[in-house]
């Protein structure tokens, strides 16, 4: 069976095992997804491009600490979502904010037909008005409608609770509003 | 796109970027969780010494006195180490949320499971086995902080005689009134 029908796990795994050349298929597989994240953080896309460099090499070097029975891509976005938070920082310097939603837990329930529903519209509508938007909200908008992420996974990549990502996506939809009422009017 | 592809696998290929070994990874997880477990034995045992310090020195019986009791208990009650406890607890929770069941649990769950563990162990030590009191009997042999902490841990009776009632008990030597 070629490497390429394979899963992520599985390939992360020969990967583990020490195989180099199968970690160019994860590079195929999340080059331009994680380009595409970084472009909802950054602007310039030199900045981009180093940055998810450096992710892959990060990734690269600690593959080891991958749990193979877990999956892949919730870990591969964290560690380039930590890399494009931390320039986003260095960019902008502010306070140290403490996050309330994380601190109590907020029923979750992820439906499907839902995310369908609205899908479409608000891809249109994040287009317009993601870049203004807290990052905060940005990440769980661009994970959970661009990169069609589940709670758990969005959850896995934050390294928040599932009800948080549930109610902070439910805060992001209603920034969005706020803020593209204000772009109309 | 291809030249970010070639450059990462060349990179691995030349050996400029490697692979850090598994054992690298269980030891960070072993020296964490090792790192986890000391603060929170440190933390209980913190705990333990200040319901052995308020039961020692008998400083909640003080409540029982109205408002000059109260500000008494406020006054002998061991602030600094509470304080130093807190703070442990919270590295403790910061060292938790290194772990992926860490950040499953909101934060405030967290703290306050924490802070529930150490509070009952710490109640239990105290109450349920001489520990303390053991430790305070053999206080010049213990090796310090512990000694010190333990020969010090009794406040002089006078001390809370005069806070709460103002005057000092018959049987007060004040040496330096009497030097006058």
């Amino acid at each position: 069976m070629s490497v390429d029908t394979n899963s992520d796990e599985y390939i992360a795994a020969l990967v583990q095992a020490g195989d180099k050349e199968a970690f160019g298929t994860l590079l195929d597989r999340y080059e331009a997804k994680l380009l595409r994240y970084g472009r909802k953080f950054l602007a310039r896309q030199e900045d981009i491009e180093d940055i998810v460099q450096d992710a892959f090499v990060s990734a690269y070097q600690n593959i080891q600490s991958f749990d193979t029975a877990q999956k892949f891509s919730p870990w591969i976005y964290r560690i380039a979502h930590n890399a494009f938070i931390n320039a986003l920082r260095k960019n902008s310097r502010g306070p140290l904010i403490i996050d309330f939603d994380t601190l109590i837990s907020h029923p979750v329930y992820d439906d499907p037909h839902e995310r369908e529903r609205d899908q479409k519209d608000m891809r249109a509508s994040l287009d317009r008005g993601l870049e203004k938007l807290a990052p905060k909200y940005r990440e769980v908008l661009a994970l959970y409608y661009f990169e069609e992420m589940s709670y758990k996974d969005i959850a896995e990549v934050l390294g928040v609770p599932q009800g948080t990502v549930g109610i902070r996506l439910r805060r992001a939809k209603e920034a969005l509003k706020q803020v593209l009422a204000q772009t109309n009017g | 796109m291809d030249n970010l592809k070639e450059k990462i696998l060349s990179d691995i290929r030349s050996g400029q970027v490697h692979m850090r070994p598994r054992i690298y990874f269980m030891l960070q997880v072993a020296a964490l969780a090792l790192l986890a477990f000391v603060v929170l034995v440190i933390s209980v045992f913190i705990f333990t010494f200040i319901l052995f310090s308020i039961r020692i020195n008998r400083v909640d019986t003080l409540l029982g006195f109205g408002p000059r009791g109260w500000s008494a208990f406020i006054q002998f009650f061991p602030w600094t180490w509470l304080l130093i406890d807190v703070l442990l607890i919270a590295v403790l929770e910061w060292l938790l949320r290194t772990f992926r069941f860490g950040n499953k649990i909101p934060a405030l769950y967290l703290l306050a499971g924490l802070l529930a563990v150490t509070l009952v162990s710490g109640a239990a030590i105290d109450r349920g086995t001489p520990f303390n009191d053991d430790l305070r009997q053999m206080h010049a042999g213990l090796p310090p902080p512990f000694g010190d902490l333990y020969s010090h841990v009794r406040h002089h009776e006078a001390d809370r005689t005069l806070i709460i009632f103002g005057v000092p008990p018959p049987d007060f030597d004040d040496s330096s009134s009497s030097m006058k």
